[in-house]
């Protein structure tokens, strides 16, 4: 075989070529190719194929850095003079020698914060926010760990709380702006009904934002209606129920009509239509015939779209996360692909919150009217008695099918009963015989 | 000249003419890494800075235990799967082999693209970051998770394959003894699939 007597294989032609070798077989393969013309034709294949891609060139457009690998580098710099600064810095001596310890620095500014939050608090207890207190079973207080996250600088405390006109307008303000957009951040806090629970926020969208959430969120109602009409013309109640629907800006969710021969027509609708207009599209759609049956309910839905906001918050925020850890992941393979699995769990359940939030927003921006009307029909008596000969006939085979049915059942009942009567009387025959002839001879 | 791990462990250390310098030898590298697998031009120079991104937000946890080349490049494949994982969610997958608009009509490019796209996955991989990364077996084997002996049998595999479909009119014969020597008489190779 040729592969067997062939002192080097191809793919060493190949890592010769690619300088794979170590010096050693390096020599002996340039050596056998000199000689070898099947390795020459191999190696001037595979370099053609090298030649071929190294045609497809790629031009980057320009080389400047982008603002964020600037601030970053800025940053990355900053860590440096800060070192540097930290160990020329004069506090030591200021202190007599004695270093405090940076966890020091830190407890102290905590007790600083938590002493104005305490004070700025005690007096704008007398401001009152109106509240439609919606229940969550949620702490009154925002959650430590809101703070501990992103400490609310003392400035914007006190420019919510302050119930002054302006600011207080524009507390307001702010609250109506966060209820119309429902962008809640995962480290809202529904507040119980203490007064002085106001609003602090961060520097940016990734910080702690904490509102009063009872304040500002509307009511979040899915309304539904069911109507069953008794209409007299099917295809003209049909034609108006569409132009009530484009009226009222609704549209058909699902619609289906039946028109079986011999019996009145149906048509049954799910219709979808704003929620501001459902109530005039109902009455106008009652005046279409004579309504038979009616209900209407409402479900209220504002816990549910907070919780699934609140969820999907966090959810995002830890996609978030996991992908910053990827970024700076730059180990091992499979840590990688762990944390890659990770994100792709939490990208499944926010597309799944994502859509579930869709759906209660399109549940309570439009309401839902389930129309099913009839046409009303007269039903014709059909009375056709049957001709003499056909009765006749009929008469006949009820007979015949009567006979056959008795000798069948007579038949029946003798095959089963049959061999136990027989048995019995088998057995009852003897005893008989003698009480009957001692009855005659007593007779006699 | 410099070496890059040089210019790291200066940037490690604060220099920031590292960084530039490390940036202007490597921009381009990356920016054709992505550009080669991605089809979005915008998105392979997010993803290029990104890069230098992730460089910088870990350059006091970087060791010098690999070159900054496989270092970089290790970190290039980790957002290219992270984008491809990404894609995938978002809607149809993109990141096939690109069509960069300036190439688009020369000829032995699109040949070169449209060979490389119907080889097989792993393989093309390989491929590629030995012939654009120019990575060497170990650092390919190492990237992504293969022993040696298969990035280099399938990297030969790839070759042979690329060949077939760069030039089809070329002698068949010897890239079919050349694969049978490789991978055996098996039918699953592409050379001998076709030979």
């Amino acid at each position: 075989m040729r592969e067997n007597t062939h002192p080097m294989e191809h793919e060493e032609v190949m890592a010769y070529l690619d300088g794979e070798l170590t010096s050693e077989a390096a020599a002996k393969a340039a050596e056998h190719l000199r000689e070898c013309r099947e390795c020459q034709a191999l190696a001037a294949d595979l370099q053609s194929v090298s030649r071929h891609m190294a045609s497809w060139q790629i031009t980057a457009a320009d080389t400047l850095m982008s603002p964020t690998i600037t601030a970053a580098l800025d940053q990355h710099e900053s860590k440096f003079t800060r070192r540097s600064t930290r160990s020329k810095s004069s506090w030591p001596a200021l202190f007599g020698g004695f270093r405090i310890p940076g966890w020091a620095w830190a407890v102290s500014a905590a007790a600083l914060i938590l002493a104005i939050v305490a004070v700025q608090s005690l007096t704008s207890r007398h401001m009152a926010v109106p509240t439609n207190q919606i229940a969550m079973g949620q702490a009154a207080e925002p959650r430590a760990d809101n703070y501990a996250a992103a400490p609310p600088s003392p400035g914007a405390i006190a420019k919510i709380e302050t119930p002054d006109g302006g600011n207080r307008d524009r507390l307001r303000a702010m609250q109506s702006q966060m209820a119309s957009n429902m962008e809640l951040s995962s480290n809202l806090a529904v507040s119980a009904p203490s007064p002085r629970s106001a609003a602090t926020s961060g520097d940016n969208a990734g910080n702690a934002v904490t509102i009063n959430y009872a304040a500002t969120a509307r009511t979040m109602i899915a309304r539904t209606a069911q109507l069953t009409i008794i209409v007299k013309n099917f295809d003209t109640s049909q034609k108006r129920l569409e132009e009530i629907l484009q009226r009222h800006g609704g549209y058909v969710g699902e619609m289906t009509t039946s028109a079986p021969e011999g019996a009145d027509r149906k048509l049954s609708a799910t219709l979808r239509v704003p929620a501001d207009q459902l109530d005039a599209a109902i009455s106008e759609v009652k005046e279409l015939g004579r309504v038979e049956s009616e209900s209407q309910s409402g479900e209220e839905v504002t816990s549910q779209y907070i919780d699934l906001q609140a969820r999907l918050t966090n959810a995002r925020n830890t996609e978030q996360r996991l992908t910053e850890l990827l970024r700076r992941q730059t180990g091992k393979l499979d840590e990688v692909v762990t944390v890659e699995e990770k994100i792709s769990d939490v990208r499944e359940q926010i597309e799944r919150m994502e859509a579930e939030q869709k759906n209660l927003s399109q549940r309570v921006d439009f309401g839902t009217l389930s129309v099913s009307f009839s046409e009303e029909r007269k039903s014709q008596l059909q009375v056709m008695p049957p001709s003499v000969g056909t009765q006749f006939h009929n008469a006949a085979v009820e007979g015949y099918r009567s006979v056959v049915d008795g000798v069948v059942s007579l038949l029946v009942f003798f095959m089963s009963w049959g061999p136990s009567l027989l048995l019995w009387g088998a057995i009852l025959y003897f005893p008989a015989r003698l009480a009957w002839r001692r009855l005659r001879r007593a007779d006699a | 000249m410099i070496s890059d791990e040089v210019l790291m462990l200066a940037f490690q250390q604060g220099s920031r003419e590292a960084f530039d310098e490390l940036y202007i030898r490597y921009r381009g590298p990356l920016y054709g890494f992505f550009r080669r697998r991605l089809s979005s031009e915008l998105r392979a120079e997010d993803l290029a800075q990104e890069t230098f991104l992730v460089v910088i937000r870990g350059a006091e946890r970087y060791e010098p235990r690999a070159l900054v080349r496989t270092y970089l490049y290790a970190i290039a494949l980790n957002l290219l799967m992270s984008e491809r994982r990404k894609r995938a969610h978002d809607g149809p997958d993109l990141d096939s082999i690109a069509e960069p608009a300036t190439h688009a009509s020369a000829e032995r490019d699109l040949w070169v693209r449209q060979g490389l796209q119907k080889l097989e996955e792993t393989e093309r991989e390989i491929l590629m970051l030995r012939e654009y990364e120019q990575l060497s077996y170990s650092d390919i084997a190492e990237l992504l998770h293969l022993p040696l002996n298969t990035v280099r049998s399938r990297l030969f595999r790839a070759r042979m394959a690329l060949r077939e479909h760069l030039a089809p009119g070329s002698n068949l014969q010897s890239a079919a003894a050349a694969a049978d020597e490789v991978t055996g008489p098996r039918v699953a190779n592409p050379v001998e699939g076709k030979a």
